[in-house]
């Protein structure tokens, strides 16, 4: 969209241009048949593109914190654990035969889903779960539920006795006792088979435990990492729909604007070539398609079809000034080479920008959408006027509604806003917007807001799941783990330095607010010991003397997840009440200062692991990222401006709507309760990266009729003439490629599909109203009488963007 | 001229985008306090100074404000023992015990303690505390640990336990007035000392399990209390003891004479259990969930303080008492 050209007759890049024209039109049909077999190359090798959840690319690798996370993470178990909890709906609790039975039946189940630890299922009906109770003669300990247990009364009061010295109230069963649940930890490998474990597998399997125990009496609700991966592959896999819809949309929109039915086809299919070759090509350099990058071929698709429109627009124009197809097709090129390529590289200066968000999963974002951007220019205009040259244009696209004679009404009307009167009024509205969009945009939160797991929806059935076990039992979801290395000791926790310095860091963190909970092993084995000695709480200490430490050496069992083998690695885990960006940087600048005062010989402490480590990390990459971004953009389009117009006003009127648009969606963002995150912080450089494109192509047309000597409201209509209706089409056709997301089961998808829409309608907005007031009130006004030959040189309708500099005749 | 409101909106539009992307700052949390409701505390006690409690990691807190707020006493030498019992001669002289045979001593209600007994060699607990007439200052503890200074605790001796013993002492009792003496300790460990203190003799073996502490009742009435809702009464100075008809099976580490009389006891459970016939008999008159309370505190103002494993408590004593 960005028409620039050097229009100097014997300049090198006017030459090169017309030496490519001239070869492809010559040659068309051996580059027809070699795109035609990169197009069925590149079809089959997308048949191999993988849906990859991409969890792990979430991670920002370059932190500290994901450092020491990678390093130890993997080692501490429970990071993959589920839990199936049963419900009771009925009267009274579930001690009751009903229950119990169906209780009995989900362990089960539980303990046959492929890819499970069998040795690590947990329920009430597991051998592993027993009470202990301490009396006159020492220990007395049993299974909760006995193996000849029958759901008698009896039976059954034995049980409710159990369960109560056993500790497991608010972890298998729940506070109020309505509800119990099984637990497990899935492997990395199923064991049967060997393969990597099959997340949509263990997700859909579970599925299936919940439709088989659920009834009238009985509530399932089922969380664990294994069933967001399987719900959001699901979600992944659902995207295919949008793009049919957005497909669909689309294609109605291009017929209505250019009524004929070859140009649309023609529009769509050339859209979607670079789609095609793009997928074909990720299998080849190892990317899959991830909830982030599947982003791309919508855009892609959305970019491609308004520079086809452009193109077809170009061709059908020539071909109605009497041109047969093939020399309209050569002309089209011509004209639209290098400012349909500038346009393409603005965009591409959005997805490049988003790398500086040091976070693989937006990496490969930024690739693929420049690799598809890349592969637009190709397609777009080298392909295209090759098949345009074999089109005839059908009757109908001869009548169109244009008739120059008469001025168009609507843009008439809208040009008033170049008059000083209206354009005040429209920069008061502009400064409205401004005053409240800003006001409203320091509100905005960074990181993930809400409860839940924030890939899916807060009414997700996964998170009311997630909810209700939250709610129901003492479990904590949000963890913090910080870790201990150790070396150069045998036991690390049989050594009272070591474990001192645990228990310290877990009383201090205890008074920390936005802290839940502490679990270290100095906890627990400071609860062992005391549990040892007949649960007296005058006992629960850790005493220097070896001997009586390995009283709670239970503690540093590596099942327990809390240290690994020897504790050469000790993990602290700190429990958080949410994963706000309030909490977490409290939390965390706490434990920061707090480890900067402590020193262990031979040990080390390391920041930090668990899902609230990772988003530390996380929001602290993407707030750093966020001013880069934002200076890197917003420096190279105005640099990009100043090249196209040579001109300061230029500059601002197309920068200063765009740095408004910004704002307004940051305040957007903060209504909406979206945070800024890894996934919406790339949406504000794609849309300013796209939305400049509006500005710059009105701008240009309205410098180039100034420079006729038109007044300013006629320069305006003409650009709006010429330009406004494919610039609304544009947006339009772009907001609803990627607005169909809004309806994605992915949360994060959905807010990019808000906030890119969002962006590329309002950028639109800003270029057709704000423009022409700032235009008016910057004082840009027609050249004075220009010299002739100049004036024919540019009545060609590529922008004459270079004559500004040349020296009008007098 | 037109121009410069141009400029002027474009600047402020600018400005406005480098105040709306400036760095953000979320709501701030509160500051770092003492986790005084999440942490282990196993003694309370008021003095000079105000509320005194003291537990987990060897720290002592101080409330001047009936435990609304806490602040850390000084401690001359921290060694992060777990501190069992505090224990107030008068509204100044005081001393904490702890693990490994650590005794802190204060002159001043509890603002500053120095350490005047840790033995680092031997891990075992000094549990009770107390002054006999004599003026000797004696300490028990586990694995039948004895202690002993004649100089107001400023040095300590160790002495051979009573009778031998190698079970835990968990408690040193002493009539009102201090003639007769009880140690309560682990399995069923009950010595008697009838001469102020001065020499103990094993009582027989009336029950198996642990007593954690006691309370003489006036006269030659004694009440011991264990684990799993023992309770034993004697009113002939230890010669025999009664079992209390009180059936739930919950451990009891604490006790406390309220004004009007009757008698507290509290434990596992946060269970505290009340006696207005002298120890008699005993109704459980709250529950506060999964805690063990291990001492209690009532206030001038009505209120009753608890510490447990998990913190201090309050609850108004009139909830308790009607």
């Amino acid at each position: 969209m960005a028409n620039q050209s050097n229009n100097s007759p014997g300049s090198f890049v006017d030459r090169f241009v017309d030496g490519i024209a001239r070869l492809l039109i010559s040659k068309r049909r051996f580059f027809g048949v070699l795109f035609i077999l990169m197009t069925i190359g590149f079809s089959y090798s997308a048949m191999q593109t993988r849906f990859d959840a991409g969890f792990n690319k979430l991670i920002p690798m370059n932190h500290d914190y994901m450092k020491a996370f990678l390093d130890h993470g993997p080692k501490f178990s429970g990071a993959n654990r589920i839990m199936v909890n049963l419900q009771w709906k009925g009267e009274g609790d579930i001690y009751n035969p009903e229950f119990m039975a169906q209780l009995k039946k989900a362990t089960d189940e539980v303990f046959f889903i492929p890819g499970v630890n069998r040795t690590t299922v947990r329920s009430l009906y597991t051998p592993e779960v027993r009470y202990v109770e301490v009396t006159e003669f020492g220990f007395m300990g049993s299974e909760v539920i006995p193996s000849r247990f029958t759901a008698d009364e009896a039976g059954l009061s034995a049980v409710r006795s159990n369960v109560n010295k056993s500790g497991q109230v608010g972890n298998l069963v729940s506070t109020d006792l309505k509800s119990a649940m099984v637990q497990a930890e899935l492997l990395e490998f199923d064991q049967a088979t060997g393969d990597k474990t099959n997340y949509r597998a263990v997700a859909a399997h579970l599925e299936s435990i919940r439709t088989a125990l659920a009834n009238d009496n009985i509530e399932v609700s089922i969380i664990g990492f294994a069933k967001v991966m399987g719900d959001v592959m699901d979600g992944l896999v659902n995207v295919l729909i949008f793009f049919i819809v957005a497909f669909g949309i689309t294609m109605a929109l291009l017929w209505a604007y250019s009524r004929s039915l070859k140009l649309t086809l023609l529009a769509i299919a050339v859209a979607l070539l670079p789609v095609i070759w793009l997928m074909g090509t990720l299998p080849l350099i190892g990317y899959g398609i991830d909830p982030m990058s599947v982003l791309v071929p919508f855009l892609i698709f959305s970019i491609g079809v308004s520079h086809a429109v452009q193109m077809t627009n170009t061709w059908k124009q020539d071909v109605l000034m009497g041109m047969t197809p093939i020399d309209a097709a050569e002309s089209a090129f011509r004209k639209l080479a290098i400012p349909g390529t500038v346009a393409l590289l603005a965009n591409a200066l959005g997805f490049m920008v988003i790398m500086v968000i040091d976070i693989p999963m937006v990496h490969e974002l930024g690739v693929t959408a420049c690799l598809g951007v890349a592969m637009m220019i190709v397609t777009n205009k080298m392909f295209m006027p090759i098949i345009l040259s074999h089109l005839k244009l059908e009757n109908m696209a001869f009548s169109g509604p244009d008739r120059p004679d008469v001025k168009h009404p609507i843009w008439w009307k809208l040009s008033a806003l170049a008059t000083p009167k209206a354009a005040m009024i429209s920069l008061a509205c502009m400064l409205v917007l401004l005053v409240g969009g800003t006001w409203q945009s320091r509100s905005l939160l960074t990181g993930d807001i809400g409860s839940g797991v924030p890939e899916l929806r807060a009414e997700s059935r996964y998170n009311k799941d997630n909810d209700e076990i939250a709610r129901n039992y003492q479990i904590g979801m949000d963890v913090l783990s910080v870790y201990l290395e150790t070396s150069g000791r045998e036991e690390a926790c049989l050594d009272w330095e070591v474990m001192n310095a645990v228990d310290r860091f877990d009383m201090h963190m205890r008074g920390v607010d936005g802290v839940q909970s502490v679990r270290t092993v100095a906890g627990l084995s400071k609860l062992y010991v005391s549990g040892n000695n007949e649960g007296n709480p005058r006992w629960r200490t850790l005493q220097r003397d070896n001997y009586a430490l390995v009283a709670g050496a239970r503690a540093a069992h590596p099942q327990q997840g809390l240290s690994d083998n020897g504790c050469k690695i000790i993990n602290m885990m700190v429990y958080l009440d949410d994963h706000q960006d309030a909490t977490l940087k409290h939390v965390s600048g706490e434990i920061q200062k707090y480890l900067a005062e402590q020193s262990v010989s031979d040990a080390t402490f390391r920041m930090a692991g668990g899902n609230a480590g990772v988003a530390v990390a996380t929001n602290q990459a993407v707030e750093t990222a966020e001013a880069q971004m934002l200076t890197a953009i917003f420096s190279a389009i105005t640099l990009l401006c100043w090249i196209t117009f040579r001109s300061w006003r230029g500059v601002l009127c197309v920068v200063v709507p765009l740095i408004l648009v910004t704002i307004l969606c940051n305040a957007l963002m903060s209504l909406l309760g979206i945070g800024l995150k890894v996934a919406t912080l790339p949406v504000i450089a794609l849309g300013v990266g796209v939305g400049v494109d509006y500005g710059i192509y009105i701008y240009e047309s309205l410098q180039h009729s100034l420079k006729q000597g038109h007044s300013l409201r006629e320069s305006f209509y003409e650009a709006m003439y010429r330009r406004g209706t494919a610039a609304v089409f544009t947006a339009v056709t772009m907001s609803i490629g990627v607005g169909t997301w809004a309806f994605s089961a992915l949360k994060f998808q959905a807010d990019m599909g808000i906030l890119l829409a969002f962006m590329f309608l309002v950028n639109v907005l800003g270029a057709i109203f704000l423009l022409p007031a700032l235009a008016c009130w910057l004082d840009v006004k027609p050249e004075r009488k220009v010299n002739k030959t100049i004036k024919v040189e540019t009545s060609k309708d590529t922008g004459g963007v270079f004559e500004a500099s040349e020296m009008p005749v007098k | 001229m037109r121009a410069a409101i141009g400029i002027g909106i474009s600047i402020v539009v600018a400005a406005a985008g480098i105040f709306a992307f400036s760095p953000r700052i979320p709501e701030s949390l509160a500051e770092r306090n003492i986790p005084i409701n999440n942490m282990n505390i196993t003694s309370l006690s008021s003095s000079a100074a105000g509320l005194v409690a003291a537990g987990e990691l060897g720290h002592i807190l101080v409330s001047k404000d009936d435990g609304q707020s806490w602040n850390f006493a000084e401690i001359d030498k921290q060694r992060h023992a777990l501190i069992t019992r505090l224990h107030f001669q008068n509204d100044t002289l005081g001393f904490a015990t702890g693990h490994e045979g650590w005794i802190l001593r204060t002159e001043d209600g509890g603002e500053s303690w120095s350490e005047v007994s840790f033995d680092k060699e031997r891990n075992e607990p000094i549990l009770d505390i107390k002054q006999l007439p004599s003026g000797r200052w004696v300490g028990i503890g586990g694995f039948g640990k004895l202690v002993s200074s004649d100089d107001q605790g400023k040095h300590w001796n160790i002495e051979p336990p009573p009778n031998g013993t190698d079970w835990h002492l968990n408690a040193l009792l002493s009539s009102d007035d201090a003639q007769s003496w009880l140690i309560a300790g682990e399995a069923g460990t009950v010595f008697r000392s009838l001469d102020q203190g001065e020499s103990w003799e094993p009582l027989p073996e009336f029950y198996h399990g642990s007593f954690y502490g006691g309370l003489h009742l006036g006269g030659e009435n004694w009440l011991l209390y264990g684990m799993r809702g023992n309770l034993f009464r004697t009113s002939d100075n230890g010669e025999s003891w009664q079992k209390l008809d009180f059936t739930i099976p919950i451990s009891i580490f604490a006790h406390e004479f309220l004004n009007d009389g009757s008698v507290l006891l509290a434990g596992q459970g946060g269970m505290i259990l009340r006696s207005s016939d002298n120890g008699q008999s005993f109704q459980m008159v709250y529950r506060g969930g999964r805690m063990s309370v291990t001492d209690l505190q009532p206030l001038e103002n009505g209120d009753l303080i608890m510490s447990s494993d998990s913190g201090v408590q309050s609850v108004a004593l009139s909830n308790l008492l009607n």
